[in-house]
């Protein structure tokens, strides 16, 4: 039986990026769920003029989950262990959630987030975690994308500041990481 | 799932119970318009139909100025901040306000995250000396050189100087007591500071609710407990102040950590009386009189060495470690503790778990891929 994919905003904002949601439709292949704090911070995100496909999200992950009041005071716990100095109040509150509601109801489920400190809570409390970068690296194992356009992709994230696939910075690096 | 049902019910009732407390006559479509909510989502989510998310809870307490564990559970928060401020005083005028006290609010809110961080499940601390003679006592000889460390020690007080506030601080944090200043380099400042703050800890006006409210009384009695400890009357009585040169009084604010014009004014509060040299140099720079008066011959600048020490970044030892041992757990990132050394994470070299991928592979048979 096939695992469920949950994605946070910021995997959803590099899809929309690099215009490619639909590429995330076809990975997550009819298991995408999503909570709805998440839910939440990506139709705000819709609302930018250069994100406006991720209205469309929701045909991916469904109705969003919502949480029982226990899994809202552990995501209030967890949201604490994610944050650092000078965070806005709000800020972590989907990753939060979603690692409280996957734990408390033992989803068998992957986190997909590019968060740093959301990847080493989940991976702390069981949850498997990917990132951006593996997802495209699945796309094109998958052959859902050819290397040439993903490695497009890479180049629109780097550009926006997003990052880069690990030790990535040229062509050959991007080649070689993909064969990895 | 019908407790679920229940508790969810129960976060509309305390949402409907602080609407009409904060926003009485407020238009339920208005106020789920102002936290990001259709009026039919919001309305049903006030009936226990629907669950709030973590989102739109934090919203609608911020709204309704109310406590996001309180709101989930019908609990007190375990974590729950009170703060108290040092007002500043007009002499003149005889107001008090803490002008900085809005733009304060992002420095506190890291304090708080640090503490919440480092101990996440504190307990409460021994009861405080309720008077300036029991504390004085506590704190022990010659407390006012290293005063942070022996309010740690001896008085379970967390002492935190950080540059970027405007006025020195005191917060319960759940059972926690911790008095938050500026880095200033000001220790005759500092010393009142801390002794001011330990006055309203100890005297219980964070458990009175109006903690940061422009109150007299209680600055007055904070002031009061800060003079007595800082500068106790015996002490006082028994100077010759008509004797008194320029260097033994130089000598005398060095030792008691205080400046030219808290001396001048504690002797006219307790004697009427302000001696011509003590009113001299009330007006002036308390380091003038030191620079120009005051000799010791340790072959160092001991007031540069104190000044350095008023200045430099500060946060209890026990924290640290606190957030180093869930470092290494996993549990906390390094942000809070670079933050707290003023460094930045990446140049903090400390044991951290590897956090590992699924691998590809992996990833597509567990998709069906």
């Amino acid at each position: 039986m096939a695992v469920l994919l949950f994605p946070d905003n910021t995997v959803l904002i590099n899809f929309a990026l690099f215009g490619q949601l639909d590429l995330l439709r076809r990975l997550a292949n009819g298991h995408g769920r999503w909570c709805a704090t998440v839910a939440a911070e990506c139709a705000a995100s819709a609302r930018r003029p250069d994100l406006g496909t991720l209205a469309g999200a929701r045909d991916i992950f469904g109705p969003p989950l919502s949480p029982t009041p226990t899994e809202l005071r552990d995501a209030r716990f967890l949201r604490d262990e994610l944050a650092s100095p000078g965070d806005h109040p709000f800020k972590h509150l989907g990753e939060a959630e979603t690692i409280a509601v996957m734990t408390s109801r033992a989803l068998d489920g992957i986190f997909v987030t590019d968060d740093n400190d959301a990847v080493r809570l989940a991976t702390r409390h069981g949850v498997p975690v990917v990132r951006t970068w593996r997802l495209l690296q699945l796309a094109v194992r998958t052959n859902l994308a050819d290397a040439d356009a993903v490695w497009g992709y890479v180049q629109i994230l780097r550009a926006r500041r997003r990052g880069s696939p690990p030790g990535v910075s040229d062509r050959p690096s991007f080649d070689k990481w993909l064969a990895s | 799932m019908h407790a679920t049902t229940d508790a969810i019910g129960s976060i509309g009732s305390r949402a409907l119970q602080q609407i009409g407390r904060v926003r009485p006559g407020a238009l339920h479509r208005d106020l789920a318009a102002e936290i990001g909510m259709t009026p039919d989502a919001f309305s049903r989510a006030l009936n226990g139909k629907r669950s709030f998310s973590s989102l739109e809870l934090a919203s609608l307490a911020d709204a309704l100025h109310a406590d996001v564990h309180w709101l989930i559970t019908g609990e007190p928060d375990p974590y729950r901040v009170v703060i108290a401020a040092r007002h500043g005083f007009d002499h003149a005028t005889g107001r008090r306000d803490v002008p900085g006290r809005d733009g304060d609010e992002q420095a506190l809110r890291d304090v708080t995250l640090a503490y919440r961080q480092g101990d996440p499940r504190p307990r409460p601390a021994a009861a405080l000396p309720d008077s300036a003679e029991a504390a004085r006592a506590t704190l022990g000889d010659d407390f006012i050189r290293p005063f942070a460390d022996r309010l740690e020690e001896r008085l379970e007080v967390d002492v935190v100087r950080i540059a970027d506030l405007s006025t020195a601080y005191s917060l319960r944090l759940g059972g926690r007591r911790v008095i938050v200043l500026p880095a200033t380099g000001n220790w005759f400042w500092e010393n009142w500071s801390l002794a001011h703050e330990l006055a309203h800890l100890a005297l219980g006006h964070h458990d009175l609710g109006l903690a940061e409210a422009d109150d007299d009384p209680r600055e007055a009695a904070a002031n009061a407990f800060a003079a007595e400890l800082l500068l106790p009357r015996d002490a006082l009585a028994v100077v010759d102040w008509d004797g008194l040169d320029a260097a033994g009084l130089a000598a005398l604010v060095w030792r008691w950590g205080v400046s030219t014009d808290a001396l001048a004014r504690r002797l006219n509060a307790l004697t009427g009386y302000l001696p011509d040299l003590v009113r001299a140099w009330a007006a002036q720079p308390t380091q003038r009189l030191l620079r120009r008066h005051w000799a010791i011959d340790t072959g160092i600048d001991e007031i540069t060495a104190r000044m350095d020490a008023a200045a430099a970044r500060r946060f209890p030892r026990a924290l640290q470690e606190q957030h180093l041992e869930r470092i290494a757990l996993g549990a906390l990132g390094k942000g809070t503790l670079a933050w707290m050394l003023g460094i930045h994470p990446e140049a903090l070299d400390v044991d951290v778990p590897p956090a590992t991928e699924v691998p590809t592979d992996e990833l597509v048979d567990a998709l069906g891929l």
